[in-house]
């Protein structure tokens, strides 16, 4: 009972539970008693431990699954493929990631062309006033974090990440402008992918984009029409 | 989303920080892909990538929990990489192998060292902590981590009532407190 007593009379002095009589009475008794200090500094440290080694045994099941939500990703074509040859699949996994991104660029390359050449030639007629000319087209079509928050006790809090295709467009009669859909458009006069960091940041709450180039940032909506990128 | 703060991943230290496994879940997925590459080039394997990936990964969410990111002034995911970097070089040293590609792009940044001096005696407690049994860590634990109260813990490991998981949570706690005031003894000794 009465080693009850101590670790329970501990416990309260660490966490400050402790009235101001007793808590001048156990202060009095450490210094009386240098081993009731190594008590006290003991039950602190194991208690310390303990919940850092606990913490850390949550933290590595969370990575776990999360690893294993990873490997979940790219399923292997061939699950017959021996375990053995791991380090060969997860080249060969990558590699096809690889050709898929590349089709995919194509594939939103030509789709891009194809919008362009549809908005140059409505219905077959030469309207040259609208002509734009996309940046290098080999990195035409690249793709930005969209980034949904919401805020919880006053502090955001990431809900969602997303990758969209953005792509920037030199045009002569837009040239600070924006068309969010699907895609981003950019028109810029400047503005080259790598020059700045681009992203769009969606809140939750007020169901409000912003897009984020640099340390510049303009709010922006969905819609079909090209639209002055301002800020407020 | 603005955000007064100077670091531009504040909003994702803060979600980490609060615990949000979300955000920390896409923060793990997201890169992963960096440092298996920097591995696989770097004469280890996949197994050897999640490995130091999950151990940098560990540190900086310790660092982030324990409020030492909040000003960090380079993206978290440049953070983490040269983390891993570095971590990487050190197995590297110890298998007596050397890095052969480095940085590559504009990645480096300080990386925050590990106070490890605070608690020096913290190895021989964690070997003499073993000794008092698993049933006993996890009543601890489940005291003193998970916050449970006495009668969720008697229902959670079996104890007949509220007072027995008391009991024995006081006489494990003793023993703990016994072994580690030996360890703090002979350390200050």
């Amino acid at each position: 009972m009465e080693n009850e007593d101590k670790t329970e009379r501990i416990d309260r002095y660490l966490d400050d539970m402790l009235t101001p009589e007793e808590k001048i009475a156990f202060e009095a008794e450490m210094a009386a008693n240098p081993d009731f200090r190594f008590e006290m500094e003991a039950q602190e440290a194991v208690r310390n431990l303990i919940s850092s080694q606990a913490e850390k045994e949550d933290l590595r099941r969370m990575f776990t699954t999360f690893h294993h939500e990873l490997d979940a990703l790219p399923i292997a074509a061939d699950e017959s493929s021996s375990k053995k040859k791991k380090g060969i699949l997860r080249k060969l996994q990558w590699s096809n990631w690889s050709y898929s991104a590349i089709a995919a660029s194509v594939a939103i390359l030509i789709i891009g062309v194809w919008t362009v050449w549809n908005n140059i030639n409505p219905a077959g007629n030469n309207a040259t006033g609208n002509q734009e000319i996309r940046v290098d087209e080999r990195n035409e079509v690249f793709r930005v974090p969209l980034l949904s928050w919401k805020t919880v006790d006053f502090k955001p809090v990431l809900q969602d990440k997303q990758l969209i295709d953005a792509t920037i467009i030199r045009s002569r009669e837009y040239r600070s402008h924006y068309r969010f859909n699907d895609i981003l458009e950019i028109y810029s006069d400047k503005l080259t992918e790598k020059q700045q960091k681009i992203s769009i940041a969606y809140d939750v709450d007020t169901k409000q984009y912003r897009l984020h180039i640099g340390n510049n940032s303009y709010p922006i909506r969905k819609a079909e029409q090209i639209t002055p990128l301002t800020q407020p | 989303m603005t955000t007064e703060i100077g670091s531009p991943d504040f909003p994702l230290i803060q979600a980490i920080k609060n615990g949000n496994e979300k955000a920390l879940g896409l923060f793990y997925k997201d890169n992963f892909g960096k440092i298996l590459h920097l591995v696989l080039k770097n004469s280890g394997s996949d197994d050897d990538a999640r490995d130091v990936y999950q151990d940098c990964m560990m540190e900086v969410v310790l660092q982030i929990r324990g409020g030492r990111l909040d000003q960090l002034s380079s993206r978290l995911s440049t953070y983490l990489y040269s983390v891993c970097y570095y971590k990487w070089i050190d197995r590297l040293r110890q298998k007596g192998k050397q890095m052969q590609t480095g940085f590559d792009e504009d990645l480096e940044t300080a990386v925050i060292e590990e106070e490890d001096d605070s608690t020096p005696y913290l190895p021989a407690l964690e070997k003499v902590l073993a000794q008092i049994g698993e049933k006993c860590m996890l009543l601890l634990k489940a005291f003193y981590y998970e916050k449970l109260t006495m009668t969720q813990i008697a229902s959670k490991l079996g104890f007949a009532d509220e007072n027995s998981a008391k009991s024995q949570k006081n006489k494990c706690m003793d023993k703990a407190r016994f072994l580690g005031k030996n360890v703090l003894k002979q350390h200050y000794s």
